[in-house]
């Protein structure tokens, strides 16, 4: 069978019929018990279980398997969404429907020129009630918005995670590249790569607000949107990998063949996989391409190729808070002092080949609920110069990454923030200052819809606490 | 074992393949300086001491006659306890069995501390990770010998071993020792500037050590039961490791050899 094309959401006409077979599909799902690896519920289980949630002894091996904060992320995640399109076309074929079904992708970052939609949920997701009456499947518990307008803008969008040339780090201090930092099995803790950052982790919050679905990772999978966001998420990976031979995935066993996860076919039989076995999409279960990705600057291979990762690099603290901060208020500032020796010399007068770097950490961010996006900006305390914004503080996964019952011990998530640029336009590499400001500017976010889709009742009893947000240090990094 | 210990040894170095930069920073670096090689120093020593001499408190349990009751092999079994050399067994035994498993928290605080103040942060986290160990020390030889003479007592000597074993088995198997291990996991925020920084490498050690004797200490302590030596200790060694080196830990498979161990102990 020919492999399957994945279409932008966007672009299908209005006759076509894949999101009406989505919907039937998705019903038929949700009316299976949770205890079938084909039900929904069980495929949202895959990706997180809420607290309430028991987990059957035979799910232990499936449930709560979801990669965050890690190099796994992509590799994980294109597995568990051609997993769930082998279930869904099968069901679909089940319903009566035709072979072959792709699931779409929702290119929210597309050049509004070309569609002045792009940034908008289709209004197949997010209108309750089909206009006949009944109850519209693809509709979830989300944030209270306007026709389908999340208010996705330019922050959220952003496709600067491209850029990066290095797949993944495994260097503290310095930023885990574009596919997430160097791990074991991980499900959630420390830092994002650039790419679950931005747009991943901001498209979840935002969609979900204080209490949908999309904004805790325990609970995100139920929202049918999640598949197309993470078919996106899954489609700029090649996006990436296909602009040149700089852009490379990891070639090394630890990455490739050394861990493995376990997920269900069409019919419902388990499978294994590594990451070797999700390089080539056409080889992916039963085959897949997408309509828009640029063809690869050179024939894509594993043989000889280097690791990805980033330089040999050894950055070393520079600076920090004198201690925790807590995020307590709409704008917090806090101060970090730069030990003596780093304001006496300058950044530019370096044995090394090039210039040093500088980096913005923000190390064991813990919390509790749904706090939202923080904007954060670095300054010279005293200058008369407007503070710089030195990237966006995602918080996807904060209460899970802070509970210590699970594998990461509750150390909670970190922030890398490359600031070199930044540094050196506010002086900071001249070695003349000795203090940097941080402030943390906080996005607050819509509530979401109480209601939940028919047929998912159970999950309207999941409460979150209040949201609470603290940063166990900020601190500078100098390479 | 070796390979299970090389990836433990990869920790302090992750995504490093055989002598490339990342793994010759490897060997440079503060996790293999301060967990992998002092382990290695304390396993050398250990094998080099005489027969005679390996394992006397711990391992070899002294004796009173059978005919003077549960309480008089107890007190005799506690005043023979040489607190010195107990001090040392159990050292030695916590720095080859235990230092191996730091690296990642040594690799923290070294990457978290100013490059010239590593080395004294680490060592502090050192000092508050021996302290809860320690103390763990002295209960452990306690439980071994009030167990040694019950055993003694009921002349259930022939089944001591496995009943340690079987013991230390259901912990691996029990939903507490998987929560202690993830906690072990954990790291905290360290203060960078002076007393504050001392402080936090210190309570960090103090909250490490105590989280790994939490989950390690039924594992290290029941098995030695009916004695063992350092032929269980390696077998005990190679089942942390294991642990260690999966990314799901098997802790069935931990079970079913510490059941296997307390068989062999019976039958030999």
């Amino acid at each position: 069978m020919a492999v399957r094309t994945r279409r932008s959401v966007w672009s299908l006409p209005s006759s076509d019929q894949t999101l009406s077979w989505y919907r039937k599909a998705v019903a038929e799902l949700i009316r299976r018990p949770a205890s079938d690896p084909t039900s929904w519920r069980y495929l949202a289980a895959i990706h997180g279980v809420p607290g309430n949630m028991p987990v059957p002894t035979a799910a232990n091996a499936f449930w709560d398997q979801c990669q965050h904060q890690s190099w796994f992320f992509l590799p994980w995640h294109r597995g568990y969404v051609a997993s769930f399109e082998a279930i869904i076309g099968k069901t679909i074929v089940e319903l009566g429907g035709p072979d072959g079904w792709a699931l779409p992708y929702w290119d929210y970052s597309e050049d509004l020129s070309a569609n002045p939609n792009a940034r908008i949920m289709p209004p197949d997701f997010f209108n309750r009630l089909l206009p006949g009456g009944g109850q519209n499947q693809l509709w979830s518990r989300r944030a209270q918005v306007q026709n389908g307008n999340f208010n996705l803008d330019s922050t959220v969008v952003t496709l600067a995670a491209l850029q990066l040339h290095d797949f993944a780090n495994a260097t503290p201090g310095a930023p885990s590249g574009f596919g997430g930092p160097v791990t074991g099995f991980q499900t959630g803790g420390g830092d994002n790569g650039a790419i679950e950052n931005l747009p991943h982790n901001r498209i979840h919050t935002r969609i979900g607000g204080q209490n949908g679905f999309m904004s805790d990772p325990a609970t995100a999978a139920l929202d049918p949107i999640f598949w197309l966001h993470h078919c996106n998420i899954d489609r700029l990976w090649e996006v990436w990998r296909n602009q040149g031979a700089q852009f490379r995935n990891p070639a090394t066993a630890q990455w490739l063949t050394n861990v493995t996860f376990s997920l269900h076919e069409a019919n419902g039989n388990p499978f294994t996989f590594a990451s070797r076995d999700m390089l080539d999409t056409t080889t992916v279960m039963h085959g897949y391409r997408y309509d828009t990705v640029p063809p690869a600057q050179e024939p894509p291979s594993v043989e000889g190729v280097e690791v990805a990762m980033a330089r040999d690099i050894d950055p070393e603290l520079a600076g920090a808070s004198e201690g925790p901060v807590p995020l307590e208020r709409d704008v917090t500032r806090t101060i970090v002092s730069l030990r003596p020796e780093f304001t006496q010399r300058s950044l530019l007068e370096t044995t090394r080949a090039g210039p040093r770097r500088v980096y913005l950490n923000l190390e064991n961010i813990t919390g509790t609920g749904v706090p939202g996006d923080y904007k954060v900006y670095i300054d010279m305390p005293g200058d008369t110069l407007e503070p710089a914004l030195a990237g966006i503080m995602t918080t996807f996964g904060l209460e899970r990454a802070s509970d210590p019952n699970r594998p990461h011990g509750g150390s909670g998530l970190s922030q890398v923030f490359e600031i070199t640029e930044l540094a050196n336009r506010l002086g900071l590499t001249q070695g003349t200052v000795s203090q940097l400001q941080v402030s943390f500017v906080r996005e607050h976010l819509p509530i979401a819809d109480e209601r939940v889709p028919e047929g998912l009742e159970e999950y309207a009893q999941a409460s979150r606490p209040d949201a609470a947000i603290r940063i166990g240090r900020v601190s500078l990094f100098y390479d | 074992m070796i390979a299970m210990l090389a990836r433990v040894i990869h920790q302090a170095a992750p995504g490093a393949g055989v002598l490339t930069p990342q793994a010759i920073r490897g060997l440079r670096s503060a996790a293999f300086r301060w967990s992998v090689a002092p382990a290695a120093i304390a396993w050398i020593l250990l094998l080099s001491l005489p027969r005679s001499e390996q394992w006397g408190t711990l391992c070899v349990a002294p004796r009173a006659g059978l005919a003077d009751g549960f309480i008089a092999q107890t007190s005799v079994a506690i005043a023979a306890i040489e607190p010195t050399r107990m001090t040392a067994e159990w050292g030695l035994m916590i720095v080859a069995m235990m230092f191996p498993l730091l690296s990642p928290a040594i690799s923290h605080i070294s990457a978290r501390s100013f490059k010239a103040r590593r080395n004294r942060s680490v060592g502090i986290f050192i000092a508050g990770y021996l302290a809860p160990w320690l103390g763990a020390a002295i209960t452990g030889s306690m439980i071994l010998i009030l167990m040694r003479s019950m055993f003694a007592f009921l002349s259930l000597e022939s089944v001591a071993g496995v009943t340690g074993c079987g013991l230390a088995a259901l912990w691996q198997l029990s939903s507490a020792k998987k929560k202690a291990v993830n906690r072990c996991h954990g790291t905290k925020p360290l203060h960078a500037f002076g007393t504050a920084a001392d402080l936090d490498a210190l309570s960090f050690g103090l909250v490490h050590g105590s989280r790994c004797v939490a989950s390690c200490f039924p594992l290290t302590v029941l098995p030695f039961i009916a004695g063992g030596g350092l032929g269980m200790m390696a077998a005990l060694f190679a089942v942390l490791l294991a642990e260690r080196a999966r990314h799901i830990p098997q802790y069935g498979v931990s079970a079913i050899v510490l059941v296997f161990l307390g068989l062999t102990l019976a039958r030999g």
